[in-house]
C-alpha cells in the first residue's frame, strides 16, 4: 500500500485488517519483529514541507518525508533540529525517527525527539484521522499526544504529519577528543562536563578508541572561549573539521558499530557506564552518546546476560533478530488498555 | 460519574487510610480548599484527606476508585484555571505532606522528588553542584512539583528551555485504575512508547504522582539582563521579531503593556520607565563568552527597534530588581481593580501585534480595561482583565471579552492555554480546538486510566456539573449558554 495524502491513509488503514506503517526501512527490524503477516504501508509518498515559517520556529512536514530533506529547508533559513536524527544518509524518514523514538548527540543540551514535537496529525486503529498536540511551540491543552508517538513503533497510530519546534543553527561547531583508560574514567569525564557551564553540546565515548568526544555549538570567539577553558581543565586535543565532522556524521549512521549487525539502544545512566564496560565482553561493540545517557551496542557476546543482570532495558534498532526486547521491561497494564483506546480492532500489531 | 450525592458517611472509609488528624471534614477546616487560583469559583468537597506517605496516598485512590468517590489532587492549590478545585461532595488529596527530596545524584543530572516539594526548592536543593531545575512558573515560590506535572508548567523559560515536561524523565504514580506504575527513568532516553511524556500535563485526570525524577541542567554561567522601554506595543514587538530573526535564542523575552507597568509599580515599585507605552524585557544567558558575542547584536536590535529607555542589569540585584515587576504582575494587577480574569492564550509569535491590536479594541468596545503581560518569544498571552463586581454587568462584560480572546486564539491558529492549562475554566472550549473525533479520542484515553472516572472529574472536558460560583445569580457564561448545569 503507497498511500500519497493522509485521506488516503485512512483508506488504507480501514481496507486492511493487519497493517504496520514504514518509512524508508533503515530500521526494517521494527516493522518486521512481531509483525508478521501485516500489510506494510509504505509511508514514502505522503511526504512534503505542510508549513514552515522561520519566524515561528515551528515546521510541519508529513511523516514520509525524508530527514535529509527537511534539513535541507531548515538550514537555508539558518535553522536545525537541534536532536540531530539519525541516519539521515540512509534516507530515514521523519514519521520513522519519530516512532523509533531514536535520538542523535544533539540531543544532549536542548533534549530529543521528544522534547521538540508539539503536534502530530496521527491515524488511529479505526482510521480516524487525528490532530493533537498544535501548531505553536507552546501548548497545555489536551494531552500530550505526540510525546506518546515518541517510541511507539507504529503499534498506535500512523503519523501522518508532525509539527516541531526548531532552533536558530549554531554558527559553528568544534569538538575535542581526550584520551581515557577505561569506563569508569569517561564516565565520570562526561558527568563532569555535562555539569559545566561551558554547555556541552554533544559528549560521546568510544570504548575501542578509548577516547571521550565533547562539541561545541555557538558563535566563532564564544566556542574558542569555550573550548580553551574545557581543554584546559580536561586535557586533550581539538579535533579538525573535517575529521570532527567524520566523527559526528559516522555516528548518526552508526558507521562505527557497523553495518548489519542488531544494535541495541539502551538507555543508562552516566554513572552506569563504568560498570557495564566492566562486565562487558570483546564481543560486544560499542559506543556511548548523550554523556552516558545512552549506549548502542551490538547483539552479541554476554549482552543480554549483562543487561539482565543489571536490570537494564535494550532495544534492537536495526539488523535482523527475533526479538525486540532485550533486558529487563515493565509491563504496565496501561499499555495495553491504551493500546484498546488507540486500536480497539488490534489493526497496528501489538506493543512491544 | 454523574452526581455524587454528599454523603460524609460514605467519606469515612478513607479516615482509617491516614494518620490521626490527617482526615477533615468539618466546615471550618474545609474553607480552605473551596477554591484555588482561580478564585470566581468555590466548591464544597466532602472531606480532605492529607496523607504523609506514598502508601498512604496508593490506598486512598484505591479505596476511591473502589467506592467511586470522586478525587481531586491538590498541591498548593495555585492553577489559574481552576484545576484543584474540588468535585463537590468528593475528597481532596493534599499532597503538601509528600514533600521529601528523595535523591539528588548531580554526577547523573537528576533529582528526585515527591509531588509536595516547592519548584523552587528543587533548584535550592542542587544550586550548590552548579544545577537547577528550569521551569519556573511565576508561582515557583508556592507551587508543587505535582502541581507542574499536571499542568506542565511554563514560565518565562520556555522558548529556549521548554516546559515541565521537557525535565520530566520519570514518573511512579497510582493511576486511576488503582495500578501503581513506574514511567521512564533516570535516563535521558526511553524505550517504548512515552507514557511520562502522556502523563505530564494530563491535569489529575490519570492519576497521582507520588515520585517524579527531575532533568536537571547546569546554571548559566551568567546573565545579560535587559528592560527597554518603547513608545508603542508595536515597536516592541517590533524589537523581539528582530531579535528572533537574528538567529539569537535569548532564554526570555517578555512585554508588558502600560497598565500592567502601573500595576506592577503600584504593587512592588518595580521602578520601570516612566511614560512608556511598553517594555520589553530580553534575557541572554549561558557560557561567558557565548553572552559577550550576543548582547552586542542584542543591545544593537533593540535600539533598531526605537527603545527610548535602555537599562542593562550590572549586577544580580539589578536582574532580581528588573524581574520583580514581571513576576508580580498578575497579582499587581489587584490594585489597580477590585476584580480581574487571568488569561492565558496562545498565538503565533508574528500575530502577536495583531492580536494585541484586537484585544486593544475589545477592551475600548466593552468598556472593560485590559492589562497585557505575555511570553512575547513563544507568543504566550496573558491578558489581564479589569473589572469591578460590585458594578452591573461588568463580570459579564469582563467573561464576554475573555471568550471573545479565547477565540480570536483558536482562529489564529494558536492555542486556547499556554500554560494554565485548561482546568474548569477553559473546558467548554476544548471543542473548538479539536474537533469531534480528537475530542472522542482523548476521552478513551482517559477512560484507559480512569474507567470510573473518579480522578478529577469535571475538569478538561466539557459539560458536567458546573462549579459552583462565589457570586450571586446566573453566571454570566451560563447566560451567554457557554456552561449550564445540570
Amino acid at each position: 500500500m503507497e498511500p500519497k495524502t493522509i485521506l488516503e491513509v485512512s483508506e488504507c488503514v480501514r481496507g486492511s485488517a493487519r497493517v504496520i506503517a514504514v518509512g524508508a526501512g533503515t530500521k526494517r527490524v521494527l516493522s518486521s519483529v512481531g509483525c508478521e503477516g501485516f500489510e506494510r504501508l509504505e509511508m514514502g509518498g505522503v511526504a512534503g514541507v505542510v508549513e514552515y515559517d522561520p519566524g515561528e520556529y515551528t515546521i510541519t512536514v508529513s511523516g514520509g518525508t525524508r530527514v535529509a530533506d527537511v534539513e535541507q529547508v531548515l538550514a537555508e533559513n539558518g535553522q536545525y533540529l537541534p536532536f540531530e536524527p539519525p541516519l539521515v544518509a540512509a534516507g530515514a524518514t521523519i514519521g520513522g525517527t519519530v516512532a523509533a523514538g531514536l535520538n542523535g548527540a544533539g540531543a544532549l543540551r536542548y533534549g530529543g525527539v521528544r522534547d521538540f514535537i508539539v503536534g502530530a496529525t496521527v491515524v488511529d486503529g479505526s482510521g480516524a484521522v487525528l490532530k493533537t498536540g498544535g501548531k505553536v511551540v507552546k501548548n497545555a491543552a489536551g494531552f500530550d499526544v505526540p510525546k506518546f508517538l515518541v517510541g511507539s513503533l507504529g503499534r498506535f497510530g500512523v503519523i501522518c504529519e508532525v509539527t516541531f519546534k526548531v532552533f536558530p543553527r549554531a554558527d559553528v561547531r568544534r569538538t575535542f577528543r581526550v584520551r581515557v583508560g577505561g569506563g569508569v574514567e569517561a564516565g565520570k569525564l562526561m558527568g563532569e562536563v555535562a555539569v559545566a557551564q561551558v554547555e556541552a553540546d554533544a559528549l560521546g565515548f568510544d570504548p575501542s578508541r578509548g577516547e571521550v568526544y565533547v562539541r561545541f555549538g555557538g558563535t566563532e570567539r564564544g566556542v574558542a572561549a569555550r573550548m580553551e577553558e574545557a581543554t584546559r581543565r580536561w586535557g586533550g586535543e581539538l579535533m579538525g573539521g573535517e575529521p570532527a565532522d567524520e566523527l559526528w556524521d559516522g555516528m548518526r549512521e552508526f558507521g562505527v558499530l557497523g553495518r548489519g549487525a542488531p544494535i541495541v539502544k539502551v538507555p543508562l545512566s552516566p554513572g552506569l557506564v563504568g560498570e557495564i564496560e566492566d562486565r562487558l565482553d570483546g564481543e560486544v561493540k560499542r559506543r556511548y552518546a548523550l554523556g552516558g545517557n545512552v549506549g548502542y551496542f551490538s547483539l552479541a557476546g554476554r549482552l543480554a546476560e549483562v543487561l539482565e543482570g543489571m536490570r537494564l532495558s535494550g532495544v534492537v534498532m536495526m539488523g535482523a533478530a527475533e526479538v525486540l526486547r532485550l533486558g529487563v521491561w515493565e509491563e504496565p497494564a496501561i499499555v495495553g488498555r491504551l493500546k484498546h483506546a488507540f486500536d480497539p480492532e488490534g489493526r497496528f500489531p501489538s506493543p512491544v | 460519574m454523574g452526581n455524587v450525592e454528599t454523603d460524609a458517611g460514605r467519606l469515612e472509609v478513607l479516615r482509617r487510610l491516614v494518620g490521626p488528624g490527617r482526615f477533615m471534614a468539618e466546615p471550618v477546616q474545609l474553607a480552605a480548599y473551596e477554591s484555588d487560583g482561580l478564585p470566581a469559583f468555590k466548591v464544597t468537597p466532602g472531606a480532605v484527606v492529607a496523607p504523609e506517605t506514598a502508601d498512604e496516598v496508593v490506598a486512598v485512590v484505591r479505596k476511591c476508585v473502589e467506592e467511586g468517590i470522586p478525587f481531586v489532587a491538590r498541591g498548593s492549590g495555585t492553577s489559574l484555571s481552576g484545576g484543584s478545585l474540588p468535585v463537590k461532595g468528593g475528597v481532596v488529596i493534599a499532597l503538601n505532606r509528600l514533600k521529601r527530596i528523595l535523591k539528588v545524584d548531580a554526577a547523573n543530572r537528576i533529582a528526585v522528588v515527591e509531588p509536595g516539594v516547592i519548584n523552587t526548592q528543587v533548584t535550592e536543593a542542587v544550586a550548590g553542584y552548579g544545577l537547577h531545575f528550569a521551569p519556573d512558573p511565576s508561582s515557583q515560590t508556592v507551587c508543587t512539583i505535582g502541581g507542574n506535572v499536571a499542568f506542565n508548567s511554563g514560565g518565562a523559560h520556555c522558548l529556549k528551555y521548554g516546559m515541565t515536561s521537557n525535565h520530566v524523565l520519570g514518573v511512579k504514580a497510582v493511576l486511576a485504575t488503582g495500578e501503581v506504575v513506574e514511567f521512564g527513568g533516570e535516563s535521558l532516553e526511553n524505550v517504548g512508547a512515552d507514557l511520562t511524556g502522556l502523563f505530564v500535563g494530563s491535569e489529575g485526570l490519570f492519576g497521582i504522582a507520588l515520585e517524579v525524577t527531575l532533568r536537571l541542567l547546569p546554571k548559566a554561567a551568567c546573565f545579560h539582563t535587559v528592560l527597554a522601554g518603547y513608545k508603542t506595543l508595536e515597536a516592541a514587538g517590533d524589537a523581539v521579531a528582530k531579535v528572533v530573526a537574528s538567529g539569537m535564542l535569548p532564554g526570555a523575552l517578555e512585554i508588558m503593556d502600560a497598565l500592567a507597568i502601573e500595576a506592577a509599580e503600584a504593587a512592588v515599585k518595580a521602578g520601570y520607565p516612566p511614560g512608556v507605552e511598553a517594555v520589553l524585557i530580553v534575557e541572554l544567558e549561558g557560557p561567558p563568552a557565548e553572552v559577550e558575542v550576543e548582547k552586542v547584536r542584542l543591545d544593537g536590535l533593540i535600539r533598531e527597534a526605537g527603545a527610548t529607555d535602555l537599562r542593562v542589569a550590572a549586577n544580580d540585584a539589578e536582574r532580581m530588581a528588573i524581574w520583580r515587576g514581571r513576576k508580580s504582575a498578575f497579582s499587581a494587577v489587584g490594585r489597580l481593580s477590585p476584580d480581574f480574569i487571568v488569561q492565558d492564550g496562545v498565538v503565533p509569535r508574528g500575530r502577536l501585534g495583531e492580536a494585541l491590536r484586537r484585544i486593544s479594541e475589545l477592551s475600548e468596545q466593552s468598556g472593560i480595561r485590559v492589562a497585557n503581560v505575555f511570553h512575547a518569544g513563544d507568543g504566550n498571552l496573558h491578558p489581564l482583565i479589569l473589572f469591578d463586581n460590585e458594578v452591573e454587568g461588568e463580570l459579564h462584560r469582563a467573561e464576554a471579552v475573555a471568550a471573545d480572546i479565547l477565540k480570536m486564539c483558536i482562529e489564529m491558529g494558536g492555542s486556547i492555554t499556554g500554560e494554565h492549562g485548561v482546568g474548569v475554566e477553559k473546558r467548554e472550549f476544548m471543542p473548538a480546538m479539536f474537533g469531534e473525533g480528537e475530542m472522542a479520542f482523548f476521552k478513551r484515553i482517559r477512560e484507559a486510566f480512569d474507567p470510573g472516572e473518579v480522578a478529577n472529574p469535571g475538569k478538561m472536558f466539557p459539560g458536567g456539573e458546573a462549579p459552583s460560583l462565589a457570586m450571586q445569580g446566573l453566571h454570566p457564561l451560563e447566560e451567554a449558554g457557554v456552561i449550564c448545569r445540570e
